[in-house]
């Protein structure tokens, strides 16, 4: 499974919908729910689904689901 | 809504992300909700006069702390500070910080749907059935913070004697102030004391805590003395939020229930109860996810 794949079944139960797609291009301006609070829950999710751990700037600063998926990337292969 | 207007407009300029998040949720909004919003709005215009746009900046401020507090509280399920004496030196002394914060929750009132919600059920219920008996003429409110619950009633009620008891001096400046700006600080008492140091002698017809037990190390001890200050009659407004990072909170309630456990187990009965979660989601969601959810109930001493 990709780490999109992945993270579009973290996203879809998060979010609670089937129809979500982790794309690159996915960010907190188009899904209504995704505020800075859920951001935070979404992360965590994120965190326990890939067994790693984001650092604190690296939940906040985030832009959209392709630079989180560099730093998965990036974490799950050091 | 042109109240709000002003104040989203001013949203939009200096935090356009959450001014979009915000827009959506509106349009989902009844009559009545948008018309106590403005209601709102138009309370914290005059409270924060030209220093509207300021609050909004330390609105923003108080997200991104409260963000970081959400970081923590998710990692290790508990609440960053455990003791009062910590959260008085980290928080309560710190005045420029109480003078951020202060701002953030007053604001918040308008754009967290479960502040918004408890006001509401404040001003429709408890206002309502306090103001149908004449007989109730004492009122206090503990830790009155922005000031809005206590100039409600100083506004519906005028000619009843309001108390205000807060342990922190910035926080009871802040809402001195709320309440000359609002014109009802004649009519209000305001008094720089513990709780914990009230005297015995001093009953009251209407309790109002709200946001004030999740502060404490032990709230059942201030629930069990308030309950011997409430008289017979009396009724008992409480606001708790579950699960609810913040940078002072210490006591974590993880579920409703643990809230009325403890209100009951305090020499309380409750008449009625209200479950408002956090902007966005419905209570089911709130309970499984462990999402921020405001429990707010009117009580009388049990019998």
């Amino acid at each position: 499974m990709t780490i999109y794949e992945q993270l579009t079944e973290v996203f879809r139960d998060f979010f609670d919908d089937e129809h979500l797609v982790a794309t690159p291009e996915l960010s907190s301006n188009d899904i209504a729910l995704w505020d800075s609070l859920n951001h935070i829950r979404l992360m965590i999710a994120v965190e326990a689904a890939f067994g790693v751990e984001l650092k604190t700037e690296e939940i906040t600063n985030l832009k959209n689901v392709g630079e989180l998926a560099n730093i998965l990337e990036n974490k799950t292969h050091s | 809504m042109k109240n709000f207007e002003i104040i989203a407009n001013l949203l939009k300029e200096i935090w356009p992300e959450h001014h979009a998040k915000l827009t959506s949720e509106i349009c989902q909004l009844s009559s009545d909700d948008a018309f106590l919003l403005d209601y709102i709005a138009e309370k914290i215009i005059l409270i924060k006069k030209d220093k509207l746009k300021q609050a909004i900046k330390n609105y923003k401020q108080t997200c991104a702390v409260i963000v970081q507090e959400e970081i923590h509280f998710r990692r290790t399920q508990s609440y960053r500070l455990k003791t009062e004496q910590q959260a008085d030196t980290e928080i309560y002394s710190n005045s420029s910080f109480m003078d951020m914060y202060l701002d953030g929750l007053l604001i918040s009132q308008l754009f967290w749907s479960n502040h918004f919600k408890v006001f509401q059920f404040f001003c429709s219920s408890f206002l309502t059935q306090i103001s149908k008996d004449d007989t109730l003429n004492r009122f206090v409110e503990i830790g009155p913070g922005h000031g809005l619950f206590l100039s409600e009633i100083v506004k519906k009620l005028p000619s009843r004697e309001c108390l205000g008891y807060d342990i922190s001096e910035s926080s009871l400046r802040h809402t001195s102030q709320a309440l000359q700006s609002l014109e009802c600080a004649a009519n209000v008492q305001l008094i720089n004391k513990d709780i914990y140091n009230l005297p015995t002698d001093q009953n009251f017809d209407a309790i109002i805590l709200s946001e004030v037990l999740e502060h404490l190390e032990a709230p059942q001890e201030i629930l069990t003395k308030l309950s011997h200050h409430l008289t017979p009659k009396g009724l008992l407004f409480i606001n708790v939020p579950v699960c609810s990072p913040a940078p002072d909170h210490i006591y974590l309630f993880k579920t409703p229930n643990e809230v009325q456990d403890m209100i009951t187990s305090c020499g309380f009965r409750v008449n009625e109860t209200r479950y408002f979660p956090m902007t966005g989601y419905s209570l089911e969601r709130a309970i499984k996810s462990q999402a921020t959810i405001s429990v707010a109930a009117i009580c009388q001493l049990s019998t």
